[in-house]
């Protein structure tokens, strides 16, 4: 059966789903190819829905109230009667907004518009997943009991899912490129990782938000150790007492900074994540050894503190 | 009434150790997803229009 060009997209990641439907038939839903991987046939268990619509120019189109959360630039999410309100702008296309959409206070259902000309509207084909929007319902969504988004690079080593947090050149996709070559390792991303609670040990899962290395999957594995990323003349593996380490993966976590709740369940979550895997401080080289000294601190009998390479 | 036990504390306290301050830097855009992450993500436009150059959808280019 040939697949329907006009059917709803539906993105899946983290065991989260994120349907989107045009308002008007007619419209084809395109994606990049970072984020085909993770295309779900349908809209099943835990899914947004949101519906697109097609606006000629742009235009206030919806009425907020109080700002609640405004980037400055990019994206803002303003109060209304139902919910948010999410506009992106860019200087591009003037001060209104080039898509707005209104949610529910869960974030479970969305209406809005978006600009024809604008980069998710061109004509008749519609690109609902381009950044930063669909990260941005994500984020709302995780923020709601279900997970952290973190800035990190995510792999699967011989089944033990591993994260390398970092900000903005700490060597995220460096890290990435050299594990790549590591026998027995899959790739989840090199930028973005959702950690969700499954059971005794936290889960880790890929996103389509990669970084300079371009790795996306959307494979997710047990979490095993969480490593802050340093770069630094020589190898070595440090324990951090678990406050220290929650502080260091909170500022390279993506919490709802908007809603004390949010902030709240983050902190609360990477609390319980820090008493169920060990998180160290990884000072590293951008060679194959730093692999080496990291994989010395995960075996059982290993030496933990200090290790080198 | 009866001596208490001379019982050695079984868990005794840690020294304590004053809070320590620690900074670290973050790029205020790249922390509320304000900056463009790659080429990939910015739709039908994205191959002419990257933040790296005008006119781009955001000011920032993050990874």
């Amino acid at each position: 059966m040939a697949p329907d060009a006009f059917r709803p997209l539906v993105l899946e990641i983290a065991g989260l789903g994120l349907e989107v439907k045009p308002a008007e038939p007619g419209i084809r839903l395109v994606t990049d190819a970072a984020h085909q991987p993770f295309l779900a046939a349908d809209a099943t268990g835990d899914c947004a829905t949101v519906t697109l619509a097609p606006l000629p120019s742009p235009r206030p189109s919806r009425k907020a109230a109080r700002t609640v959360f405004d980037t400055g630039s990019v994206w803002r999410l303003e109060e209304t009667h139902a919910g948010h309100l999410l506009t992106l702008r860019s200087p591009v296309y003037g001060q209104n907004p080039y898509l707005a959409v209104e949610f529910d206070r869960h974030y479970a259902v969305g209406a809005g518009e978006t600009v024809d000309g604008g980069p998710h509207l061109s004509g008749d084909t519609m690109h609902p997943f381009v950044y930063p929007f669909d990260e941005v319902v994500y984020l709302a969504r995780l923020a709601r009991g279900r997970g952290v988004l973190v800035h990190a690079c995510g792999l699967v080593h011989r089944g033990r899912g591993i994260l390398l947090l970092g900000t903005s050149g700490a060597g995220k996709s460096t890290s990435a490129r050299l594990w790549a070559d590591r026998p027995g390792t899959t790739l989840l991303s090199d930028d973005r990782i959702v950690i969700r609670s499954d059971g005794p040990r936290p889960r880790i899962f890929g996103t389509p938000w990669h970084g300079e290395a371009g790795i996306e999957s959307p494979g997710s594995a047990p979490l095993h150790a969480v490593y802050i990323l340093e770069q630094a003349p020589r190898n070595r593996v440090i324990d951090m007492p678990p406050s220290a380490a929650v502080a260091q993966m909170m500022v390279r976590s993506f919490p709802a900074l908007w809603e004390q709740e949010g902030l709240q369940f983050a902190v609360q979550f990477l609390s319980q994540l820090a008493e169920q895997v060990p998180v160290r401080r990884l000072q590293f080289l951008p060679e194959p050894s730093a692999i080496d000294c990291l994989l010395a601190s995960l075996e059982p009998h290993g030496t933990d503190a200090g290790a080198a390479a | 009434m009866s001596p208490k036990p001379d019982t050695p504390d079984a868990s005794p306290r840690r020294a304590y150790q004053p809070p320590r301050l620690t900074r670290v830097q973050l790029i205020p855009d790249e922390a509320v997803l304000a900056s463009c992450k790659n080429a990939s993500t910015q739709g039908p436009l994205g191959g002419s229009r990257k933040c790296t150059g005008p006119p781009a959808l955001c000011s920032h280019s993050g990874s």
